[in-house]
C-alpha cells in the first residue's frame, strides 16, 4: 500500500514541479467503453468478462508531456452459477447463485504521454481514488446486498490516436484496478480493464 | 454509441427462470451422533399452513403419499427403521407445506408437532439457535426431532435436522409445485451425516 501511495505522490510532484515552466497545451476529454476481466480471487467469484463498463474523464497535457486529470466510471459484473452445494457451519444449501457486482470509481490521474511526430502518443498513467462497490448475491430465495467505499489504485498504459485536423481521436488502453481490503469474502477486488473510446479536444 | 448506451444498463446479463430459484436448505445439530438413533415415527398426515384453503389442501393431498414415500425410502436407505408412535421411536419426523407468501419460519409454527409424536404439551425447538430465515414463497419442510433425549423437566424436544425445500410457485393458485417434491432426495444427499448402523 505504501509503495502505491509513494508512486502516486511522485507523479503528483512531477506535475507540480514542471507546472511553472509548462504552459497548458490542451485538455483531452475521454469517453470510453470498458471491457473488464476479473482476476485473482475475484475471478473465483465471478469468472465472466464484463462488457458493461463506461467511463468519462479529462486530462490536461503539459509541455513536459506530463498529464493530470481524473476519471469517473463503472463496471458491472454478473455470474449465474450452476446449481451448487455450499456448506456453512451447520447449514448446507443447494441452489443456483446469482452474483452481481457493480464497481463505481472516482479517480485522480497523473501520467506521462510520449509526444512523437507521428499521430499516435503512447502513454502511462496511474489513477488513485475511491471505489464504491455494490455486491448482490441471490442464492435460491435468499438475497443479500452489500455496499462499501474503499480506496483503490489503477495503473494504466495505452495510446492516444489523433485523427489529424479533426479535433477528435481515439484511445485504447489497458488498466488494472485494485480495490484494497474490499472484504465480503474477497480480500482485494482486482480486475483488468481494456478501454476503447474517443477523445475530444485535440 | 449504441454499444455505449447498452453499457449503462444495470440489469444482469443472465436470464432467470422460475425453477432457477429453487433451493434445498438443510441444518443439523452439530453435536448430534446419529448412530445412537435407530427407529423413527412419521405421521401419515402433512401439516399445511393455516392460510391454505380446503381446495388447496385437497390438491396437496394427492402428493402426500409421494412425499412420505420419498422420505421413508431415504430414511431406510440410511438404516433407520420406521415404527409406530406407540413403539417408543427414537426420532420423530414432521412434514409441513407452506403455500402462501410472506410466511416467517418461527417456533410457533411447530406447536403441533409434539402432539403428533405423542408428547402433547411439549415444545419443539431448534437447538442451533437460528431459524432458516424468512421467505416469501412456497416451501416443503421436513423436521427430525430427538425423542430419545427429551428434556422432561422443561418439556423440550430438540430438533436434530431440518430441511427446507423452497421455490417460487409457478402456478397461479399458490399451490406448491411437484417440482419441489422432486428435490426431497437432494435434502438427504447433502446430509451424509444422517446415517445409523
Amino acid at each position: 500500500m505504501k509503495k502505491y501511495i509513494l508512486i502516486t505522490i511522485l507523479v503528483m510532484l512531477a506535475v507540480v514541479i514542471t507546472k511553472p515552466a509548462a504552459a497548458q497545451l490542451e485538455t483531452h476529454w475521454e469517453l470510453q467503453w470498458n471491457i473488464s476481466i476479473p482476476t485473482s480471487d475475484f475471478k473465483d467469484y465471478i469468472d465472466e468478462t464484463s462488457i458493461r463498463g463506461l467511463e468519462f474523464g479529462g486530462n490536461y497535457h503539459f509541455e513536459t508531456n506530463v498529464m493530470l486529470g481524473g476519471a469517473v466510471g463503472y463496471g458491472a459484473f454478473f455470474k449465474k452459477t450452476d446449481r451448487i452445494t455450499v456448506e456453512y457451519n451447520n447449514n448446507t444449501i443447494t441452489a443456483i447463485h446469482f452474483r452481481d457486482l457493480y464497481s463505481y470509481y472516482f479517480l485522480v490521474e497523473g501520467g506521462y504521454a510520449y509526444q512523437s511526430d507521428f499521430f499516435i502518443s503512447p502513454y502511462a498513467r496511474i489513477g488513485i481514488g475511491a471505489y464504491y462497490t455494490e455486491q448482490i448475491v441471490q442464492i435460491g430465495l435468499l438475497y443479500w446486498k452489500d455496499e462499501s467505499w474503499d480506496f483503490g489504485l489503477r495503473p494504466e498504459i495505452g495510446a492516444l490516436i489523433e485523427v489529424p485536423n479533426s479535433g477528435v481521436g481515439f484511445i485504447v488502453n489497458a488498466k488494472y484496478n485494485t480495490v484494497f481490503n474490499y472484504g465480503n469474502d474477497l480480500e482485494n477486488l482486482n480486475y483488468l480493464t481494456i478501454g476503447l473510446g474517443m477523445i475530444f479536444g485535440f | 454509441m449504441g454499444l455505449m448506451i447498452a453499457s449503462c444498463s444495470k440489469y444482469p446479463t443472465y436470464t432467470v427462470n422460475t425453477s432457477d430459484l429453487d433451493m434445498v436448505w438443510t441444518q443439523y445439530k452439530e453435536t448430534a451422533d446419529f448412530t445412537q438413533y435407530k427407529t423413527y415415527y412419521i405421521p401419515d398426515s402433512i401439516l399445511m399452513d393455516s392460510n391454505a384453503t380446503a381446495e388447496e389442501i385437497a390438491y396437496m393431498q394427492e402428493y402426500y403419499q409421494t412425499i412420505l414415500d420419498k422420505i421413508n425410502s431415504n430414511m431406510q436407505a440410511r438404516n433407520f427403521v420406521k415404527v409406530d408412535s406407540s413403539d417408543n421411536p427414537d426420532l420423530g419426523m414432521g412434514v409441513s407445506i407452506i403455500t402462501r407468501t410472506t410466511y416467517v419460519y418461527s417456533y410457533s409454527w411447530w406447536y403441533y408437532y409434539p402432539g403428533y409424536w405423542g408428547y402433547p404439551g411439549y415444545s419443539y425447538y431448534y437447538p442451533w439457535g437460528t431459524y432458516m430465515g424468512s421467505y416469501e414463497e412456497g416451501a416443503l419442510i421436513i423436521d427430525l426431532a430427538d425423542l430419545k433425549n427429551i428434556d422432561q423437566s422443561n418439556k423440550l424436544i430438540d430438533a436434530l435436522w431440518a430441511a427446507m425445500i423452497g421455490g417460487v410457485l409457478s402456478n397461479n393458485d399458490g399451490l406448491i409445485d411437484k417440482r419441489l417434491i422432486d428435490q426431497i432426495d437432494q435434502a438427504f444427499e447433502q446430509s451424509p451425516y444422517l446415517l445409523t448402523n
